[in-house]
């Protein structure tokens, strides 16, 4: 069945292109060290770059709200992230655990709120880039998500019901489910990420906290909700599930030697 | 705030209503704009309320039919809906304008200044406390100002969503403050510091006061009764 499902992916795989997944994976673990053994500054964390202009998504969402959102939440929590970053490198440098101890629910919240954003801005886009545009129905993920759904329409439906009600600050996700292969709604509270309800792949991200909205819907996140399809990048969410399905391939056993195998029946 | 509907006793269905606000919408500005004093309340809390007394109908019926399943289903909405209504009228009640006494610190004299300032050093001290936890509140949530019925203590809690101060135990509500975004967004965006400095200004220290009067004579109703009781024995 694996086999299967890899002759269909494989063709968008080169060998060129495993050895670029496996450089770039191993560059951003070595990044994810931000700092050497003596507390210097490899690299801080930053605001990541909008594939969009900040008008971009207007009418969804307005030039103001996104730049509120961005240049001021969004950075606020990175720079808070940043500080917090390097007490903790400190605190572990001086072996000091009641401080570790402290830090680490504001890391959490910073740095889950960090790659909550990041992911929301990426998996939004404008119409003319491809924003509302669902995927083609020939398409693996298309076809994953409507032997589980029945239909798209339906599993919007039910996010925006759902993300309506979510009581207070929080997310709504769509996620891969890496044991059960199944494509699945989730939320977190606060700045809580997909990650930490357990071994889920994030595909999609929509921001609930009452900053992601008021200023252009004030108390209707209903209304939010139902317009923020227009510009959904579904072309970003595939790429993910598509990413989630290749991680759980590259983990299995024997995947090398199975690479070889398919290499030489292609031969 | 309640009415009852006395003409189907079987049924009887007990609807809560938006309290009135001792002042105008305008009234609290500069620090609540009208535009945010208007929407927060009249959108916000009358939504919690509409939906509060849809529930409890919901509830009532539920019970009727002894229907288990969907008892424990509406637990948690009405709790939600529930404890909304009860912390946005206490803090519509807790603020005033400055003309009828918004920002007035209570008087030296009186028990309630004297308890803060033995507890806390200075009311200064405590406004700057609040100000700094309720900043830190991740999400959406209320920074309070209670009493501890054991200990006797006036203390510093948060709760998160609509949760309410009681839901931690043996407190009383003395002050409370919003910081669900909606609270602050329209007038000061993502500056809820901003926010938690100004209101300071409309805060109404009367009412605290009251409220600390009464929770500290439930307490001594309950020692005479306690006293009144050994002595019998």
């Amino acid at each position: 069945d694996i086999e299967n499902q890899i002759y269909q992916i494989q063709p968008k795989m080169s060998p060129k292109l495993i050895i670029l997944v496996i450089i770039l994976s191993a560059s951003s673990i070595a990044r994810s060290f931000n700092y050497d053994c003596l507390g210097n500054e490899i690299e801080k964390y930053t605001l990541p770059n909008l594939d969009y202009e900040l008008d971009a998504l207007e009418p969804v969402i307005s030039k103001t709200m996104l730049e509120v959102h961005y240049n001021k939440h969004h950075a606020g929590y990175v720079n808070k992230l940043n500080i917090l970053m390097k007490q903790l490198q400190e605190a572990m440098i001086n072996r000091d655990l009641s401080k570790i101890v402290n830090l680490l629910q504001d890391i959490q919240f910073n740095g889950g709120s960090h790659i909550n954003h990041s992911l929301y801005w990426k998996n939004m886009s404008p119409t003319k880039l491809g924003g509302g545009k669902l995927p083609d129905p020939s398409s693996k993920f298309y076809q994953h998500i409507t032997a589980q759904w029945g239909n798209f329409q339906t599993l919007i439906q039910y996010i925006t019901s759902r993300a309506t009600g979510i009581k207070g600050s929080g997310w709504a996700w769509l996620a891969y489910q890496k044991e059960s292969k199944q494509i699945v709604y989730e939320e977190t509270l606060g700045q809580d990420t997909i990650s930490m309800k357990g071994n889920l792949i994030p595909l999609l991200a929509i921001d609930v906290w009452e900053h992601a909205y008021y200023i252009d819907y004030k108390n209707l996140r209903p209304q939010y909700l139902k317009q923020i399809w227009d510009i959904i990048d579904w072309q970003e969410v595939e790429k993910r599930y598509l990413e989630a399905i290749l991680q759980q391939l590259f983990c299995s056993k024997n995947y090398l030697l199975f690479q070889i195998r398919i290499r030489m029946k292609w031969n | 705030d309640i009415e009852t509907n006395l003409t189907n006793p079987d049924k009887m269905i007990v609807k809560y209503s938006l309290p009135k606000l001792r002042y105008e919408l305008n009234a609290l500005e500069p620090i609540i704009s009208k535009t945010m004093l208007d929407i927060h309340y009249n959108k916000h809390h009358v939504a919690y309320v509409n939906k509060l007394n849809m529930l409890l109908e919901q509830l009532q019926e539920a019970m009727n039919k002894g229907d288990i399943t969907k008892i424990v289903n509406l637990q948690q909405e009405i709790q939600f809906n529930g404890g909304s209504h009860i912390n946005h009228s206490l803090y519509w009640e807790n603020l005033s304008p400055s003309a009828m006494g918004g920002g007035k610190l209570p008087d030296a004299s009186s028990k309630f200044f004297k308890h803060v300032s033995t507890q806390w050093g200075s009311f200064q001290t405590l406004i700057d406390y609040m100000i700094t936890r309720a900043t830190g509140i991740k999400g959406s949530g209320w920074a309070w100002l209670a009493y501890h019925k054991e200990s006797k203590q006036i203390i510093y809690e948060e709760t998160l969503g609509q949760d309410t101060i009681s839901m931690k135990g043996n407190l009383i509500p003395l002050l409370t403050i919003d910081v669900w975004e909606h609270a602050y967004y329209i007038d000061y965006k993502n500056a809820r510091p901003q926010y938690l400095k100004e209101i300071w200004n409309i805060i109404d220290w009367k009412e605290v006061e009251k409220r600390y009067e009464a929770a500290i004579q439930s307490d001594i109703k309950l020692f005479s009764y306690i006293f009144m009781n050994q002595r019998l024995m």
